[in-house]
């Protein structure tokens, strides 16, 4: 018995333990990695890596907190600890570098605007969201190493129409309208110190899988590129009884061989990535590279190596090939490394490019530092179907709206009703201005939203270091739901990963436009100026209270000036020029007067005399010019 | 506003002359020329005419924003008073050509105040100078005003508000100065004929509207008091005090109705914040003829307070010393301080000034003793002439910076400070005389000096 003291103990520390692993196995996890590879007619070669990591947590277990994120295996902890602690719903972190050519390119996987974009969902238990958005932005801003911190109310909005949630949003997840927060900030430079915090959340960092192909001087050679970091609570399965919560990091840019071959297309991962791909990451459930081949009918290219794969999809009518690469059967031990190479026949020819159905322009109007305007134009190139969009713009204080000058036209002149209009006032210093407008757009039209602005004056500690570079207006943002999808480039998916996207057939395309940037000058004090004009402007000022100080605490008095003894040689010109040039009475009152020589003041205070002193001053060059001039 | 059917009945009592009939129409025949022109557009946009107080730009605005059911002072792009606010949306609501005449007829009621103002005054001080008479210098009988004024200065003040450039381009760029305008006159009239309800009305309304005229209450205190009191008036006098805080309450009284008022159509009181609170603070650095917008700009951000402060203290606090000097002569200060806030404010425009200028006529028998008339008079167009013309060379080509335009508005203030401080001397100045003959009697032929000690 004594023996078996021991094993029992042992045994039930293993049952213990067991127990222990269960429950943390319980929590399952699950990681994709995807590449969609798309070569556009303009030349130019998309790249979209899309990073899934689905996590099946107990939302329910947490009680009030339902994102008690613990036990991290593949989902990455910094950012698990930042959405436990402030509570975060969904959260949505773009960071990009260059503008997304929506007429030569058609649309993104996910849209971005150019610079930082940040719009977070919070739960419905956060009381101060302000608070909470505070926290986020600095955590956040910590962890992508970049300027988040500062993001603050005057580039906070709550749009109430345009960024719905993306995920789950009944029962356990329903929340408040001003439980969102959305901020940007266009001036924004992206680049290595944002692509290298952002990768180390990846399971298998850079070291195998996708990943291994981000070098950052190649990604930041790009016209594009694009940082996301998307999370949100998902269905599990079908039934959708319980949730998972989603992580998306995505990638993307463009690439500009013609600019760099002298027109020639012809793109591989070597020469546009500087590496080649050496396997899957283990953790990776699916480990896949896309390539768009629809193309090449039109403008033919040889695909080295030969696919794993060949996928013919069709969603309504647009008919989409696609090559695919499956990591994990491709056979490395045979080649050295997959390296995706897509070779021209010819170079390209720039012929008619076919803008999508809807796209956006937006530009700066009026001249002058005064005033200006902001024009959109939205085209609806759909022969025959109405476009229902919802336009956004925010503005930043300094621009200060004039919503009376908001007009919408078509470019032949009719005006469009919106169907709903909500605008929100900025504040100096506070608030921004947010306009939210829903609007249906005429097939085959151009309609264009135009308002105007006044530009405020800053104090001149408010301008950057650059002031005359200008202050950037982040992009509007055009949501709606397209009625065909063949404008798209990959349809968006309600499931997680790409693949869902691009095999699986739907009935709505969500889609969001960001349209440019825009830089705007205001007009600027001279800064090398404070302190002249803190001495001119109270100068002005001490006039008015020197004169009226004397005025009001002096009275008149006649003083005789013959008296007056010791005067010396002033007091003798005064009297030489009072006689000889006035001989009216009247006249002798505007004599020029030597105060001090006055004996009444002489048994008076220094301190008397010295205001006299300064009435001198403040008299002498008010009399008569002539004898004044003399006497001095 | 409370002026305005008072000020419309009164012309009808007597035949209009044929003088005033020209005046009235060729001021507003200028004002309705200007505003059907394709410059009423240009000048909406002139900073000199128009402050973010006043502007009609941001009026539209405020009306847009009460179309689309936000509360105008949700934002900070409207800092007019609620009550003007909904006097514009029912004018706007009922036909908006009445906006154009309205801003005439108030134009011509604000004349006809200062036409009242200016007659009221010349008998005040004709029955003062009788009352007084017997204590001047024997010698200073050219001094004395004569009965001619009666007739002439009204018409000359009303000529000098209908038939000032600057009130006709206030008027056809829709700015609200006009309204102030109305109101202050209406506040100088109502204080003139010494009616202790109506004077109380019309300064606390143009408190109400325009904020700086608070100090007002403190002249027309004393001047309603002694009034009551006769001679024996004097701060230390019970009676006085009593009558004294009677007016002051009276104005406070109305005051608080008029913000009552302004509670109901919104619901709230934000507006307080954008329209007293914009004025005190002056968080909106859009350049105008005042001082305040470039110090504000260049000011080292932890002084900010303190310079405020001081700013808004230097505009309201003269009407201290003021009161003490002046304690006989409430009326001129009074106009004093209509002319000073014009300067000292924290938005003024061209239109504020231009109310101070009719009023001078009224002590047209101080303007001999004025030293710096012509300085004055070159500065004041050297400033009108050139604001406009360095304002776009800054702002438009580029050629030109803010020192310019800040020049101006310092040549501009100087100007007003000079006129004003010139008005208060040659006033001093006069009454000396009065009281010691226009020459100093002992040591004839010597040359003599009047100094101030």
């Amino acid at each position: 018995m004594a023996e078996r003291g021991p094993t029992l103990l042992f045994s039930v520390f293993f049952c213990l333990l067991c127990y222990v692993f269960h429950t943390v196995a319980s929590t399952k996890d699950e990681y994709s990695e995807e590449l969609l590879i798309i070569p556009f007619r303009s030349g130019q070669v998309y790249s979209h890596f899309e990073f899934t990591t689905l996590w099946d947590v107990d939302f329910a277990q947490g009680g009030g907190g339902r994102y008690k994120l613990q036990h991290f295996r593949l989902f990455p902890r910094a950012l698990g600890q930042v959405m436990t602690e402030y509570r975060v719903q969904e959260m949505h972190l773009t960071l990009t570098q260059g503008m997304w050519q929506q007429d030569k390119w058609g649309y993104p996987v996910t849209s971005a605007a150019p610079g930082a974009e940040l719009w977070a969902w919070f739960q419905q238990e956060v009381d101060d969201v302000d608070q909470a958005w505070f926290g986020l932005t600095n955590a956040l801003s910590g962890l992508f190493c970049a300027s988040l911190n500062f993001i603050d109310s005057t580039s906070t909005a709550t749009p109430h129409l345009s960024f719905r949630p993306q995920g789950l949003a009944e029962g356990l997840f329903s929340t408040k309208p001003s439980h969102l927060q959305y901020a940007t900030l266009p001036r924004e430079n992206v680049c290595t110190e944002n692509l290298t915090p952002w990768k180390k959340l990846l399971p298998c960092s850079t070291r195998t899988g996708l990943a291994a192909l981000f070098h950052a001087g190649q990604l930041y050679n790009t016209q594009y590129s694009s940082l996301g970091v998307h999370l949100r609570p998902v269905c599990r399965n079908d039934s959708c009884r319980d949730a998972s919560l989603e992580l998306r990091q995505v990638l993307s840019t463009v690439a500009d061989p013609p600019a760099t071959l002298n027109g020639k297309q012809d793109w591989s991962m070597k020469r546009y990535f500087s590496r080649s791909l050496s396997g899957p990451c283990p953790m990776a459930v699916t480990s896949r590279v896309y390539v768009d081949v629809t193309t090449n009918q039109t403008s033919s290219f040889t695909l080295k190596p030969e696919p794993t794969e060949l996928k013919l999809t069709n969603y309504q009518g647009y008919n989409r090939k696609l090559a695919v690469y499956d990591l994990w059967s491709f056979p490395f031990h045979k080649e050295h490394g997959l390296n995706v190479d897509m070779k021209w026949k010819k170079e390209v020819s720039y012929k008619e490019l076919f803008p999508p159905r809807l796209y956006v322009h937006r530009f700066v109007t009026g001249y002058g530092q005064e005033h200006g305007g902001i024009m959109s134009l939205l085209y609806n190139r759909h022969p025959y179907l109405e476009q229902q969009i919802i336009y956004m713009e925010l503005l930043p204080w300094f621009t200060r709206m004039y919503l009376h000058t908001l007009k919408v036209e078509t470019t032949e002149g009719n005006l469009v009703q919106p169907l709903l209009t909500r605008y929100t006032p900025g504040r100096d210093r506070q608030n921004p201005y947010l306009l939210e407008i829903v609007l249906t757009l005429p097939p085959d039209s151009t309609t264009r939203i135009s308002f105007s602005f006044e530009r405020a004056f800053l104090k001149w500690t408010e301008y950057p270091p650059d002031a005359n570079h200008g202050f950037y207006i982040s992009s509007a943002v055009l949501t709606t739901i397209l009625r065909q999808a063949d404008n798209f480039t990959v349809p968006p998916h309600m499931g997680s990963g790409l693949q869902s996207g691009l095999f699986h057939s739907s009935t709505e395309f969500p889609l969001r436009l960001h349209t440019e940037t825009l830089l705007i000058s205001l007009p600027t004090p001279d800064f090398s100026m404070p302190y002249n004009v803190i001495c001119l402007t109270c100068t002005v000022i001490a006039i008015a209270f020197g004169s009226l100080h004397n005025l009001t605490t002096r009275r008149f008095q006649y003083t005789d000036l013959k008296k007056a003894n010791s005067g010396g040689m002033r007091a003798w010109l005064a009297q030489l020029f009072g006689r000889g040039k006035h001989a009216t009475s009247e006249d002798k009152l505007r004599e020029p007067g030597k105060e001090s020589e006055d004996p009444g003041e002489e048994s008076e205070t220094s301190e008397e005399n010295d205001y006299i002193g300064e009435q001198r001053e403040l008299v002498t060059p008010r009399v008569r010019a002539e004898s004044d001039k003399k006497d001095r | 506003m409370s002026a305005e059917p008072r000020a419309e009945q009164r012309p009808q009592f007597r035949p209009v002359p044929k003088a005033l009939k020209y005046i009235f129409g060729l001021g507003l025949g200028a004002r309705a020329v200007l505003m059907s022109s394709h410059l009423a557009g240009w000048l909406q946009d002139r900073l000199e005419l128009a402050s973010p107080v006043t502007s009609w730009t941001r009026m539209t605005e405020g009306l847009s924003l009460l179309d689309h059911g936000i509360s105008p002072y949700e934002g900070d792009m409207f800092h007019e008073t609620p009550l003007v606010l909904m006097l514009f949306y029912c004018l706007s609501k009922i036909w908006g050509g009445l906006i154009p005449i309205f801003f005439l007829l108030v134009d011509l009621v604000t004349g006809c105040l200062v036409h009242e103002v200016g007659t009221n005054v010349c008998r005040h001080l004709l029955e003062k100078q009788g009352r007084h008479v017997k204590s001047y210098s024997t010698d200073s009988l050219s001094l004395l005003l004569t009965g001619k004024q009666l007739n002439s200065v009204p018409r000359l003040m009303l000529g000098a508000y209908l038939l000032n450039p600057l009130t006709i381009a206030s008027c056809a760029a829709y700015s609200t100065t006009g309204l102030h305008n109305l109101v202050i006159a209406g506040a100088l009239l109502a204080a003139v004929q010494g009616n202790r309800l109506l004077a109380t009305l019309a300064t606390a309304v143009a408190s109400y509207q325009c904020v700086y005229p608070e100090i007002f209450i403190i002249p027309v205190a004393m001047y309603i008091a002694q009034l009551e009191q006769g001679s024996r008036f004097s701060f230390r006098d019970p009676d006085s005090r009593l009558s004294l805080l009677q007016t002051a309450g009276g104005h406070f009284s109305w005051l608080g109705f008029l913000w009552a008022l302004s509670f109901l159509p919104f619901g709230s009181m934000d507006w307080l914040y954008s329209t007293r609170g914009f004025v005190m603070l002056a968080p909106d650095l859009t350049p105008n003829m005042g001082l305040f917008w470039y110090f504000f700009t260049e000011m080292f951000e932890h002084f900010r307070i303190f310079f405020l402060c001081v700013f808004q203290l230097n505009a309201v606090f003269y009407v201290i010393p003021l009161a003490v000097k002046l304690r006989d002569h409430p009326m001129f200060h009074l106009h004093l301080l209509v002319g000073l806030t014009a300067v000292f404010k924290s938005y003024p425009t061209f239109g504020d000034a231009a109310l101070f200028l009719s009023l001078l006529p009224v002590w047209g028998h101080c303007f001999k003793y004025m030293r710096n008339l012509f300085l004055v008079v070159c500065m004041w167009l050297y400033s009108i002439v050139l604001a406009p013309v360095l304002w776009h060379l800054w702002i438009y080509y580029g050629s030109a910076n803010a020192n310019f335009f800040y020049a101006v508005t310092l040549a501009y203030a100087t100007a007003q400070i000079f006129l004003l401080t010139d008005l208060l001397y040659a006033f001093l100045r006069r009454e000396f005389h009065l009281r010691h003959g226009p020459a100093p009697k002992e040591g004839q032929g010597m040359p003599i000096l009047m100094n101030l000690k």
